[in-house]
């Protein structure tokens, strides 16, 4: 089943006197259930082409469609909106509320879709139990390691039931220890929940881990591996 | 949610929120405060007016004030006194012979208002007993005695138990003179009225004005000033010649003061806010600025823009809540203890006599004034965290997340 389809897509930034040429002509698929990573050197369009699928940015031309409903016909508060109900994100830092705990940061969305109070806490209980953290739900993120921190973002990210989670560079800033109980865990969500990962990156410890390898240079797909 | 957000986020740089919150206390302090001190001397000053000066209320010929000749009298007296006498909300009343003299002793001369009183009735409408500072308020024997200020006195160069010659027309145009002894000088603290007024009994200066029982002058005080409206209206409709003025009218630069009072405490105050807001949107836009990334990161997930507003604008009337009563409970209390012991401004006491005004100043408590001020902090506030927020929704939040 489709979750993300994308048609012809570019986007070109204005610089000076010249045209970048950021994602020039990507058409891809990507279905649910997948664990994909979208690869390529620095410059190469993988952030741009995340944060288009994403809706933080708007292509020059093409389309992108996230389970069937075309993104570029949405206006910004209905982007807004269907960030809240369909994806999931999880940046490379600065992930999470530094002002409330773990539990509420992972309430947090839900509280946004304004889901009932029962619900919310018994979904909040479940992904903290899921990530390994339940014995840390009233810590603020200062008072937890880095991958404490990304493995709470991605429980806050699947709190709201998205169709998938969009991750930017989620280990850049993690120990390889780090990494490895972050990358066990998204797996077993991918495997056991069906939870679609698309992942932009650079850390081979994640392509090692991919299903699916897409390969970006220049703002084009140069090799798009199922493995 | 949002409001947990709100309060949690303005205790992350605990030093800032502080400034800001000690910023809008003094200024609501400084805004109330400095109204209430205002007041006080204004207060005190038009208390002056009415219990030691002019009363609430003046009677006189219509032409008298144009040129102040003697010949202007109020001849039925008694029409009025009936009136004064019979209506409750008249406290006392005095009627005076009221002359522009020449005041002249060996060494120097100079104009004086002299008015011929009766001293019982006088104490009673203007205290001017308790004005005197040297000798008496008028001996119970000996002719043609006069009172004059400490400051008349040392312009004339004269002292107790010496004689000036009052110089005058009376009331068929003759030119009067007469000598009288100074049993008592006075001071009022009101330099321009010790320059200009003496007085002497009405007994000895009626013979020698040939007023034939009429007056200048009927100064009436009341019990409560919200009669006086009143009472003006009955007064007037006695006789159509005869005027009828309160303390406002005939004190128009004191009623001009008092009406532009708040105007020119509006614009100290509008001066205060705008020194206010700046700070607030100095604040809160360095508290956006210091959480671009958060922010970016919040719109990603599914913030709306309707809800950051909300939230930033929570966190700016938090500082609010905090700092305005705190200043209106600095201001009410300042203001209390002040109003009981007073502000002593030795310094200026020359300055302010010749105005009128005491030296020592107590503050009232406005109430209005303290929620005027508290409102309009409020409004200050929310207008001021419009543009810093303004600042964070525009924020693109993909690049937000990535700012360095």
């Amino acid at each position: 089943m489709k979750v993300i389809e994308v048609q012809n897509l570019h986007r070109i930034f204005e610089d000076a006197d010249q045209q970048i040429h950021a994602v020039d002509g990507v058409d891809l698929v990507i279905n649910k259930g997948e664990f994909t990573a979208i690869v390529g050197p620095s410059g190469s369009g993988k952030t741009t082409l995340l944060n288009m699928i994403g809706g933080l940015d708007s292509p020059s031309s093409g389309k992108i469609f996230v389970a069937d409903e075309e993104m570029s016909k949405l206006s910004n508060n209905q982007l807004i909106d269907f960030r809240l109900n369909n994806i999931g994100f999880v940046f490379q830092s600065y992930n999470l509320i530094p002002v409330l705990t773990a539990e509420e940061n992972v309430e947090f969305t839900m509280l946004l879709q304004k889901r009932s109070k029962e619900e919310r806490i018994q979904r909040t209980k479940d992904l903290m139990q899921k990530i390994g953290l339940s014995d840390r739900m009233k810590n603020r993120p200062g008072e937890l390691s880095g991958g404490q921190q990304q493995r709470i973002a991605v429980a806050r990210a699947l709190a709201p039931k998205p169709r998938f989670v969009l991750a930017d560079e989620p280990t850049a800033n993690l120990d390889s220890k780090s990494t490895a109980n972050l990358l066990d865990m998204m797996a077993e969500l991918n495997e056991e929940e069906g939870v679609t990962f698309v992942f932009s990156t650079h850390d081979q410890r994640v392509i090692d881990r991919a299903k699916r390898i897409i390969t970006l240079e220049d703002g084009k797909v140069i090799s798009d591996e199922m493995l | 949610m949002l409001i947990k957000i709100a309060w949690r986020n303005i205790w992350r740089n605990r030093t800032r929120s502080l400034i800001i919150i000690i910023a809008i206390t003094l200024g609501l302090w400084a805004g109330v405060f400095l109204t209430g001190f205002s007041w006080g001397m204004y207060d005190a000053r038009i208390e002056t007016i009415i219990s030691k000066e002019s009363s609430h209320l003046q009677l006189h010929h219509k032409k008298f004030r144009e040129d102040y000749m003697a010949k202007h009298v109020i001849s039925n007296l008694s029409a009025y006194e009936e009136v004064l006498n019979q209506d409750p909300s008249v406290k006392s009343y005095s009627s005076r012979l009221v002359v522009s003299s020449m005041v002249a002793s060996s060494r120097s001369s100079l104009g004086l208002r002299v008015s011929g009183i009766d001293t019982k009735a006088e104490k009673s409408t203007t205290q001017l007993d308790q004005k005197i500072t040297q000798g008496v308020y008028f001996k119970k024997k000996g002719r043609n005695q006069i009172l004059i200020s400490e400051k008349t006195a040392a312009k004339l160069k004269l002292g107790l138990g010496k004689k000036l010659v009052l110089t005058f027309q009376d009331v068929e145009g003759e030119l009067i003179s007469a000598s009288f002894r100074i049993v008592g000088l006075y001071k009022s603290g009101n330099s321009l009225y010790d320059e200009s007024n003496a007085f002497v009994q009405q007994e000895n200066l009626a013979p020698l004005l040939k007023s034939n029982g009429g007056v200048q002058e009927i100064a009436v005080l009341m019990n409560d000033e919200r009669e006086m409206a009143t009472l003006q209206t009955k007064l007037k409709k006695i006789n159509a010649n005869i005027k009828v003025e309160n303390w406002r009218e005939l004190d128009p630069l004191m009623e001009y003061a008092i009406d532009s009072f708040d105007t020119s405490m509006q614009v100290v105050i509008g001066i205060i806010m705008i020194a206010l807001a700046f700070g607030i949107i100095n604040t809160m836009l360095m508290s956006i600025l210091d959480r671009v990334r958060e922010l970016g990161m919040l719109m990603a997930i599914g913030l709306n823009k309707t809800k950051l507003f909300v939230m930033i604008m929570l966190e700016t009337l938090f500082l609010s809540f905090i700092g305005a009563p705190l200043g209106m409970l600095l201001a009410y209390v300042t203001i209390l203890l002040t109003g009981k012991v007073g502000i002593e401004l030795t310094s200026m006491e020359s300055g302010m006599e010749m105005m009128g005004f005491s030296s020592t100043v107590y503050p009232v408590v406005l109430p209005d004034q303290f929620w005027k001020i508290g409102c309009m902090v409020f409004v200050v506030t929310f207008i001021s965290a419009i543009f810093p927020i303004m600042k964070a929704m525009r924020l693109d939040p993909a690049k937000a997340i990535r700012k360095v």
